[in-house]
Parts: structure tokens; C-alpha cells; sequence
């Protein structure tokens, strides 16, 4: 988990599923949540949503785009992307160890 | 669902609340939501760095108020510390005298200065008091009570509970206008560490704590440890951490 994610506490793996749901465009809240529900299988609440956002909005990573019709979508920022990226190299080595070690120790 | 969000803090609805009731109404909450908006609104009063202004929304540029210029006030506020810290010199240099078992200092070539001090910063304060935001009303009203305080303490100054109130009011001023964006943390820092620097003397003297000074000066010690009320506010009036406005005038045409 890289330098941006380690401060989030419970708002961490929240914020992975909201930068990766924000990778293919801006989404408003309402997107977000489904999109997230559809990539974990795990309904995301609105307290966390929001509370992530916030976060992530924060810390720059994503940024507020002016509202439609009382509905404000977000984006990833530059350094969104950057970490995004990061973060799921970082997984991605991580899975592959992990098979691998299960691929060494299968009878 | 409006109580639940009432939960929030001021600022985060001010911030999500369009948006967050445009969500509830395309996905009406189940209680298991309900529980997650309670612990959402804990969460944004417990760590407000979750909570912050609208990145594409830049502060205002501070008010022109009037012939009043805050560049003005910030130059007659940084005058008033001048004269305070000279009050202070003529204050401890003045000759002891006794009352009854009490030392004391003859002060009275001082009171002139002191008057004009005190008024010089409520200048500046009324120029922060403009400044913050007009939604910053208990920051304004603090300001306007102190203000009055102070008043009275200029010409009273053995009143010292009028000089508190005075600090009191000017201090909630200068965490508002911190908070707000219109003066640096930095600025509030300096000021809110002199006046309890200045509480924290008298306090020790009143437990028999004394600095090494003479008995009838502790209390000019305190007041002298004041000053960063003056110099913290016109700085932040001579160099604000936003813009002022231009003031209004003839419009500069510019050539093509």
C-alpha cells in the first residue's frame, strides 16, 4: 500500500474501488456507488462514499467538476492516475507471488 | 433524511449536501445506509481534513471597505504597537510609590499613549471583523463585543476584565479569519500565543509565581507580552493571505 492509501484508515479500500471506477471517465455519487457495487460485489454506503471523496479530494487525487442538476461528478487528477496505477502494480505483484507460491507448493 | 444529514458538520453540508441528497434520492437509503450516514457524519466531525472547500471555488478577494482601506488599518495598527510597546516603557520607568503595604508605579504619562494604542488596534480589529465572511457571525459578534470592551479598557485600563474580553473577542476574531482563509495560520498562531502567554504570567503570579522583575512590574510584563496582538493583526492587514479588492473608482481603460 503506497503513501497515499496508508492514511486513510477504514476509507482505504473504499477509495481504490473510487479511483478505479473514476479510470474510464467522471462520475457522479450515484454512478460511483454502482459502478463500485459492480466491480466488489459489496454495496458501497453513502457515509463512506462521501467520506472518501472528501478524502480523496484532499489529498488531490480526484477533483469536483461543476454540478448538473445538483449532481457533482468527479475525476481523477493527474496524480490520481499516477497513484491508481501505483497501487494496482503493486497488487498486481502481489497476486502473482501469491499464485506462484500456489502454483510451487501444489501437489 | 434531512435530520440525518443535520448530523454533519455546518461547512461539510455547505460543501456536499446538494449532491449527497441527489444520491439519497436516486437510491433511497435501507437502514443499513442509515447506520453508514450516521458513522459518515462522526467520521467528518471527528476529522475535518475530510472535509474540504470546493477546489474549484477560490476564496473572494477581501472587501475595499471603504475610506477605511485595510492597508490603512494595517499601517495604523502596526502604529498602535509601536505606541503600546512605548506605553510599556514609560509605564516601567515611571516612579514607584506606596500604598499602604502595595508598591506601585506612577503610570499616568502612559494613560495617553495606552488610550490611543488600544483605539489604533480596534481599528484593525474592525478592519479583520470586515474581512471574514458575513456567515462568520459569532466570529463578528465576538468582535464586536471585544471591540466595545476594549473601548472601555482604553480609558479604564485598571479594568482588566474589560482588557479579557477585549483578547477573548479578538482571539475568536483571528481563528475565524484563520479558518476562513483571509489570514494566515501563522498570523492567529503568533497572536493566540501572546495572549496566553500574557494569561499564563498573570496566572503565575497570582500562584506566587513571579518573573525576575520588580513586584509593581509583573503586570506590565503581561501587558507588554500583548504586543503580538498588534503586529500579528497588521501584518495580516499589510499583507493578507488573499487578495483585497481594488477600491472603487474610475475605470482604468487599458488600450487595446
Amino acid at each position: 500500500m503506497n503513501q497515499e492509501f496508508s492514511g486513510l484508515g477504514r476509507f482505504a479500500e473504499p477509495s481504490l474501488y473510487i479511483l478505479l471506477s473514476l479510470s474510464d471517465g467522471p462520475k457522479h455519487g450515484y454512478a460511483i456507488m454502482s459502478d463500485v457495487e459492480g466491480i466488489s460485489g459489496v454495496p458501497l454506503g453513502p457515509g463512506t462514499l462521501y467520506g472518501a471523496l472528501a478524502r480523496l479530494e484532499q489529498r488531490g487525487l480526484i477533483e469536483a467538476l461543476p454540478p448538473v442538476e445538483r449532481r457533482r461528478p468527479y475525476r481523477l487528477t493527474g496524480f490520481g492516475v499516477t497513484t491508481l496505477k501505483a497501487q494496482l502494480d503493486g497488487l498486481a505483484g502481489f497476486a502473482r507471488t501469491g499464485l506462484e507460491r500456489l502454483q510451487e507448493s501444489a501437489p | 433524511m434531512s435530520r440525518l444529514i443535520a448530523l454533519y458538520p455546518r461547512s461539510w453540508r455547505a460543501r456536499y449536501e446538494d449532491e449527497f441528497m441527489a444520491l439519497l434520492s436516486e437510491r433511497p437509503p435501507d437502514p443499513l445506509d442509515r447506520v453508514d450516514i450516521v458513522r459518515g457524519a462522526i467520521d467528518a466531525r471527528l476529522h475535518p481534513q475530510a472535509d474540504p472547500r470546493p477546489s474549484r471555488e477560490p476564496l473572494e478577494p477581501l472587501p475595499f471597505n471603504g475610506p477605511w482601506s485595510i492597508r490603512r488599518a494595517g499601517i495604523f495598527t502596526l502604529i498602535g504597537g509601536f505606541l503600546w510597546l512605548a506605553t510599556m516603557w514609560m509605564a516601567v520607568n515611571g516612579p514607584i510609590a506606596r500604598d499602604g503595604p502595595h508598591l506601585y508605579r506612577e503610570v499616568g504619562a502612559a494613560m495617553a499613549t495606552l488610550l490611543f494604542s488600544v483605539i489604533l488596534l480596534l481599528v484593525g480589529m474592525w478592519a479583520v471583523a470586515a474581512t471574514v465572511p458575513s456567515t462568520s457571525r459569532v466570529a463578528r459578534t465576538a468582535a464586536l463585543i471585544g471591540g466595545i470592551a476594549g473601548l472601555f479598557w482604553a480609558f479604564a485600563p485598571w479594568m482588566v476584565a474589560f482588557g479579557a474580553v477585549m483578547c477573548i473577542g479578538f482571539a475568536i476574531l483571528a481563528i475565524e479569519a484563520a479558518r476562513t482563509g483571509r489570514w494566515r495560520r501563522s498570523d492567529t498562531a503568533i497572536l493566540v500565543a501572546g495572549i496566553v502567554a500574557a494569561v499564563a504570567v498573570i496566572v503565575a503570579a497570582v500562584a506566587g509565581i513571579k518573573p525576575p522583575v520588580a513586584e509593581p512590574d509583573v503586570q506590565f510584563v503581561a501587558l507588554l507580552i500583548l504586543a503580538p496582538i498588534w503586529f500579528a493583526t497588521a501584518h495580516a492587514l499589510l499583507r493578507p493571505a488573499i487578495p483585497v479588492a481594488d477600491p472603487p473608482g474610475d475605470p482604468v481603460i487599458t488600450s487595446p
